[in-house]
């Protein structure tokens, strides 16, 4: 950048370290699942190493029933864990002794989430948003209505054998936030099949003709305060997504996803706590502006969000749901 | 895009401008303090300059212009040493006006922050007002830097000039009998001077590839005297700023803004009264895209922002006795569309509308004492209902014997477009927003006092200001140009207050073939309040600059000029650690205890400047040839921690650079 002035622009190396003594960084997000897990570290000053985290007092407490859940167990490096599943509702405090550090202290309350899946077939030529024959496709109800609904999906990658988070996203719920837009919009191809003698024409997604990409999350906020609680998904996911159907033409457990197969996709709807939000929201932003081509992201020097006291970092809640999804692919071995 | 510029060229060429007449009551500077040929006006809150002052301050183009002139007088600090950005009594940069016969300028700044938009062969004045506001003057809360055009000379004359990054022509004259014109051009050669220095200098370019730019501007002005008390102005100006370059072998960027002003001013003015129509229509677009490749697939983002305004105003003052009164009405309509991405539109229209009273009370060489209270009413077309502000401008000066005048000034400001301000060199290329719900008016309470004193060839001010500041705007995602998440600006805007303190001097000594003039402010800016943002507590102001210290001195053809500056602020000094996202991806997160907490060094900067004319037959030759930077100070204006070395790194923009400007009058 500084494109031309840059004729000779000019830069020098320069000796930074604020000199400070180092803070006790807490990340713990509770989830839905029986294990807590909780990372400690220092920070680290620009020209020292950095110092290991392993003399510690972790507890927590259900603030709700105030009453003490248990401590968090030194498992390796920087993870401690605890045994327990978190009540959807319930206030939790968690509370870290470092010693020669005074207590670091954070509450946070736990969501909780209730997504179903149909399978839903647009009807041929029923307005101009169809005028092509769509895919059949899985409409999510928000049967819960957290704060912030956080939703994303997981592909399988053949190549690496890997699962990877599907790189783009767009939904046509009209209240998204736009804080991760990637520029492109949704632009779905039109497919011949041939099927049963017969020529069909089908659309992925169709109604999402023209919505705006999102990187890798869909963020959507206070689904309370609007009417619509169902929106569809779609973007660049890869690899199958199956989903079973019962004699009804209905999706089987709702549709969500029990147990996650070697080479499945699927999506997440995640309800995530306020604090959390925030700290995603800038996590996120600036991990986004990095692994970008954006040379003036290496200006933007913001600290991110922390709800700790005491130190940094992020003691925050989600409750989350995998979901099936379809695409061509799932349909036609369907 | 090409096509646009097309039109507004057009439309400049074929559009109206406005006049360069002042409202006699405005002027309160008694004969003991004011001299008609000196090229600063001094006063505690107000200072002008005549184009050879304007032309005179040393640049990197060679010739000074409006801004480069105005970051040499106190109160005045600067962004990147070499940039554009300016910055009046600790206010941000956007709440600064620049206007152009009456008209606002959004987009003021050209060639990458070298100059301004503005041809100098139009301008006839700058004049930078800091306070004691007139009620022509509105929706700003820094400063208001106005620059009137010349008035066509009756016989025609043209003149082309050539400087670094720029060439231009101008011509003027008389049609018919009261018709005149002006019309003024210029372009800019830095692709081919682009290509030429990396051929030179290969290595210093491996960043950027097929560097492209497209710059330049069009003014025109026809005007028609009905006789010699009224006139009829039409004026359009269009300018251009492209740039584009590749990064790499699979990123193409490119970046711009482009302006369009078309205006029509009829103006009738006799011995005691003035009464001026101004209707304008202004349009400002920034953009810019980038096709990259994120994860094997490519990626088209095109981020763009556009403010459309008409306005219609009408003003008249009148003298009756030693009372000046004047009043007027200004309404606009204004349409945004900042951060458009995708298929994200951000559209608002908004309605602004303004009724002003003022009154002057003159007692020549004793006293001036001048009121000015204006009502705003603002509404986003979508809302039911408005908003009413009042602003006020309150200002006095008191002569002190034959040398010495007292001056003092109280103003209450409101703003209702906000700039979400991003890298510090003045591009105009910070989005522009409207008040809305999400962000409130700014508002600013501000007071000034001081002296002003002249004994023989000395003269000068010395003063001090408060400031009070609320609603400032903070968007701290606006740095970075290739983001679209611009495209959700509202939700990541935060509000808070900020105060300001500081004392002005001012010290000018002219005489025969000798002029110098001396500047200094010591000042502190602060900000606080904002939610999320260093939790609610004071911060240093980026550019809240301790000392600020501007010297010029003029010798005959030879100028020397000394700028010597505090460093601004930075958040440095970063502590890191690592956090998780929701996929588990790990990365490095950055914490700085403070917000702007380390101060970046102090800046020096020492220019050279030789000036002079000759004539030829007909034909005048003015050359300019100067050295910006002579001592080739760094002056860091950038911190950025760089993850290849794992060091943290300075940037400066502007090296030791000769400069000339060259102009053949005929």
């Amino acid at each position: 950048m500084l494109i031309i002035l840059p004729l000779a622009s000019c830069i020098r190396d320069t000796e930074l370290d604020s000199g400070e003594r180092p803070q006790v960084v807490v990340e713990c997000i509770l989830t839905n699942s029986p294990v807590q897990t909780l990372r400690l570290c220092f920070t680290k000053g620009a020209s020292r190493e950095r110092e290991p985290l392993t003399q510690a007092d972790a507890r927590l407490y259900d603030v709700s029933e105030n009453k003490a859940v248990g401590g968090f167990l030194f498992s390796d490096a920087d993870i401690w864990t605890l045994r327990y599943e978190p009540t959807p509702g319930h206030t939790y405090r968690l509370e870290v002794n470092v010693p020669g550090y005074e207590p670091v202290l954070a509450e946070q309350t736990m969501p909780e989430i209730h997504v179903r899946a149909v399978y839903y077939w647009p009807v041929f030529g029923s307005s101009d948003k169809y005028e092509y024959n769509s895919f059949p496709l899985i409409v999510y109800e928000l049967e819960s209505l957290p704060d912030f609904t956080w939703v994303y999906a997981m592909s399988w990658d053949q190549l690496s054998g890997e699962r990877r988070i599907a790189d783009n996203l767009c939904t046509d719920f009209p209240y998204v936030d736009n804080f991760n837009l990637t520029g492109d919009v949704y632009d779905p191809q039109v497919d011949t099949v041939f099927q049963y003698g017969l020529e069909f024409h089908y659309a992925k997604y169709w109604p999402l003709k023209g919505t705006s990409m999102h990187r890798k999350y869909l963020r959507i906020p206070y689904p309370k305060t609007v009417d619509k609680n169902w929106l569809i998904v779609s973007g660049d996911m890869k690899g199958y997504f199956p989903y079973e159907l019962n004699k009804q033409s209905q999706l089987v457990n709702d549709g969500v996803v029990e147990d996650v197969e070697e080479g499945q996709g699927y999506v997440v709807f995640a309800a995530i706590s306020k604090d959390f939000d925030a700290y995603l929201m800038d996590a996120i932003r600036i991990q986004l502006l990095q692994e970008s081509s954006d040379l003036s992201s290496i200006y933007l020097r913001e600290n991110i969000y922390s709800n700790i006291t005491g130190g940094l970092g992020i003691f925050g809640a989600r409750a989350e749901q995998k979901m099936v999804w379809m695409n061509e692919k799932s349909f036609f071995e369907e | 895009m090409k096509k646009l510029s097309l039109i507004l060229s057009v439309l400049a060429l074929t559009g109206t401008a406005l006049s360069a007449q002042e409202l006699p009551w405005t002027d309160t500077l008694t004969a003991a303090i004011k001299m008609a040929d000196q090229r600063i006006e001094r006063s505690i809150d107000r200072l002008s300059s005549d184009m050879n002052g304007i032309v005179g301050t040393l640049s990197p183009l060679g010739e000074g212009d409006p801004i480069r002139w105005a970051q040499h007088l106190p109160g005045v600090t600067t962004g990147a040493d070499g940039g554009s950005a300016f910055y009046v009594r600790g206010g941000n940069m956007g709440n600064n006006l620049l206007s152009l016969d009456g008209v606002p300028i959004y987009g003021y700044s050209h060639l990458l922050g070298l100059t301004t938009i503005i041809p100098v062969s139009t301008m006839e004045r700058a004049e930078l007002a800091k306070g004691g506001f007139d009620g022509r003057e509105s929706n700003f809360t820094a400063a208001h830097l106005s620059v009137t055009t010349r008035t066509p000379k009756k016989e025609v004359g043209a003149s082309v000039a050539l400087n670094n990054f720029l060439l231009g022509a101008d011509c003027e004259g008389h049609i018919s009998k009261g018709l005149s014109f002006l019309l003024s051009a210029r372009v800019s050669p830095l692709t081919w001077e682009y290509r030429a220095f990396r051929k030179l200098l290969p290595t210093r370019f491996n960043e950027f590839d097929n560097f492209q730019a497209g710059v330049g501007d069009l003014y025109g002005k026809i005007r028609y005297d009905f006789n010699g008390n009224t006139f009829i102005e039409l004026a359009g100006m269009g300018s251009m700023d492209e740039y584009a370059f590749s990064q790499g072998s699979d990123t193409d960027k490119s970046l711009g803004w482009r302006n369009g002003i078309v205006s029509v001013r009829l103006q009738n003015q006799t011995a005691n009264s003035q009464t001026s129509v101004l209707a304008y229509i202004n349009y400002f677009n920034t953009h810019q895209a980038q096709d990259a490749v994120y994860h094997e697939a490519k990626n088209h983002l095109s981020l763009q922002s556009e403010l459309k305004e008409t306005a219609l105003s009408v003003d008249r003052s009148r003298t009756i006795g030693r009372f000046i009164l004047g009043y007027g009405i200004k309404g606009r309509l204004a349409g945004f569309s900042p951060g458009q991405v995708a298929a994200v539109k951000n559209h608002t229209s908004v309605l602004l509308a303004d009724a002003y009273a003022q009154a002057g009370f003159l007692i020549p060489d004793h006293v001036s004492l001048n009121a000015m209270g204006r009502v705003n009413y603002y509404r986003q077309l979508s809302d039911e209902r408005g908003r009413f502000d009042p602003e006020f401008s309150l200002s006095a000066k008191v002569n002190l014997g034959s040398h010495l005048l007292l001056a003092t000034s109280f103003d209450r400001l409101v703003q209702y477009y906000h700039s979400l301000e991003g890298l510090p060199v003045g591009w105009s290329l910070d989005m522009i927003v409207p008040s809305e719900a999400q962000v409130e008016p700014e508002t600013v309470l501000q007071g000034s006092i001081g002296l002003q004193f002249r004994f023989g060839a000395h003269s000068g001010s010395f003063g001090g200001f408060y400031k009070q500041m609320d609603r400032l705007v903070y968007y701290k995602y606006a740095q970075s140009l290739f983001n679209g998440g611009m495209a959700d600006w509202e939700t990541q805007v935060s509000q808070g207050q900020g105060t300001a303190r500081g004392l002005e001097f001012l010290y000018e000594y002219d005489h025969d073939d000798w002029h110098a003039r001396l500047s200094y402010t010591l000042s502190q800016t602060n900000r606080y309040g904002f939610e999320g943002i260093n939790d609610g507590k004071p911060f240093h102001a980026r550019f809240d600059r301790t000392h600020v210290l501007n010297v010029q001195g003029m010798w005959r053809h030879w100028t020397l000029s000394l700028i010597l500056e505090s460093g601004h602020w930075e958040n440095g000094a970063a502590m890191t650690y690592y956090m998780h996202t929701l996929e588990d991806s790990v990365w490095q997160a950055q914490y700085y205890s403070e917000i702007n907490n380390y101060r970046m060094p102090t800046v020096f900067r020492l220019d050279f400047g030789y000036q002079f004319s000759f004539a030829t037959g007909m034909v005048k030759h003015e050359l300019n040839l100067g050295v910006c930077n002579l001592t080739n100070h760094f002056n860091p204006f950038m911190l950025y921690f760089d993850g290849k070395s794992e060091s943290w790194k300075e940037m400066a923009l502007l090296p030791i650079l000769p400069n000339f400007s060259y102009r053949v009058r005929f």
